[in-house]
């Protein structure tokens, strides 16, 4: 292989050599002989298994309007506006006031009335805890002389007595 | 439709991986680059003329493979990649493979798009007119860049024959 990119008469561009003992021209053909040793380097096997495996990945990601544009037994598109159909069906059905059945009705009677009884009690003993907790600080404040709670009189009282 | 498929690629999988291994240098993401082009050439076979596989696939392969080293190198390090790749260091007294390996080095040197024309025209031995439709060029500049890449090897290899 010779590279033909030069235009103009050789013997006028090499100064009346003949071609073939110009030095441009034998490192051309030293590396014409370098090329010729550079193979195309094989692509590894897991390259070839991912590219053989192309296909069936590609057919599984076709997208859902490729499918409905793919030709079948009919046309395929004619299912959206029934798919849409049967949505709007459900949605309005969804949507309708619907009536309870009388057992519904006594079971959630029965379940609101469970549901108020816990809550009275727990009411009646947070009432009784508060009642406990503040009868008891009243108590003792109304009953105890109040220097008791002072702990510096209380300290000069009992070094009188001693 | 899958048995053509298989067909391309164990024709032009070698191609494209030596194609995308030199431009990215990097083995990963080189499978990566040529399984991206598969997958194209897999959702595009309708449309593309089944003579000129071989030149939309590695147009194709490049296109990505550029479009990574873009990611790749976001600002200034594209342009340093772009302008200059570390040049091959002197080789005085080397052995035939060792300037095998010294030209895969050099090739990996050069600028887009002397790189990915020396890889298609001088290692892969496509045609001008193929090598000037994957770059998108016409086959006057195919010749006079490919006549450039070669002059800049054939200087680098004056300096390191032995």
């Amino acid at each position: 292989m010779t590279h033909d990119g030069r235009n103009g008469r050789p013997d006028e561009q090499n100064g009346g050599k003949p071609p073939e003992t110009q030095p441009e021209t034998l490192l051309d053909r030293e590396l014409d002989a370098l090329f010729a040793q550079l193979d195309i380097e094989r692509a590894p096997p897991g390259l070839t298994r991912r590219l053989y495996r192309i296909p069936q990945d590609e057919q599984g990601r076709q997208s859902w309007w490729q499918w409905l544009l793919a030709p079948g037994p009919g046309p395929r598109w004619v299912l959206v506006p029934a798919l849409a159909a049967s949505l709007l069906a459900l949605g309005v059905v969804l949507m309708l006031p619907r009536q309870p059945s009388q057992e519904e009705i006594l079971q959630a009677r029965h379940d609101l009335a469970v549901a108020f009884s816990y809550i009275d009690k727990a009411g009646i003993l947070t009432g009784q805890e508060i009642q406990s907790v503040l009868g008891g600080e009243l108590r003792h404040t109304v009953k105890d002389n109040l220097s008791k709670h002072i702990p510096f009189t209380e300290q000069s009282r009992k070094e009188e007595t001693t | 439709m899958s048995r053509k498929f298989r067909q391309w690629v164990d024709d032009y999988q070698d191609q494209a991986w030596t194609l995308a291994r030199y431009l990215l240098k990097d083995s990963a993401e080189a499978q990566d680059a040529c399984q991206e082009a598969f997958v194209k050439l897999w959702k595009n076979q309708d449309r593309i003329d089944p003579e000129r596989i071989r030149p939309w696939l590695m147009k194709v392969t490049r296109n990505l493979c550029l479009d990574r080293l873009r990611r790749r190198h976001p600002t200034q390090e594209w342009q340093e990649w772009q302008q200059a790749d570390e040049s091959p260091g002197p080789m005085q007294g080397a052995e035939q493979h060792q300037l095998g390996e010294w030209l895969k080095h050099s090739i990996n040197g050069l600028t887009e798009p002397y790189r990915s024309l020396v890889v298609l025209r001088d290692v892969h031995q496509h045609s001008y007119e193929e090598v000037a439709s994957v770059l998108e060029l016409s086959l006057p500049q195919v010749k006079v860049y490919l006549h450039r890449a070669r002059k800049q090897l054939r200087e680098q290899l004056a300096e390191v024959r032995p």
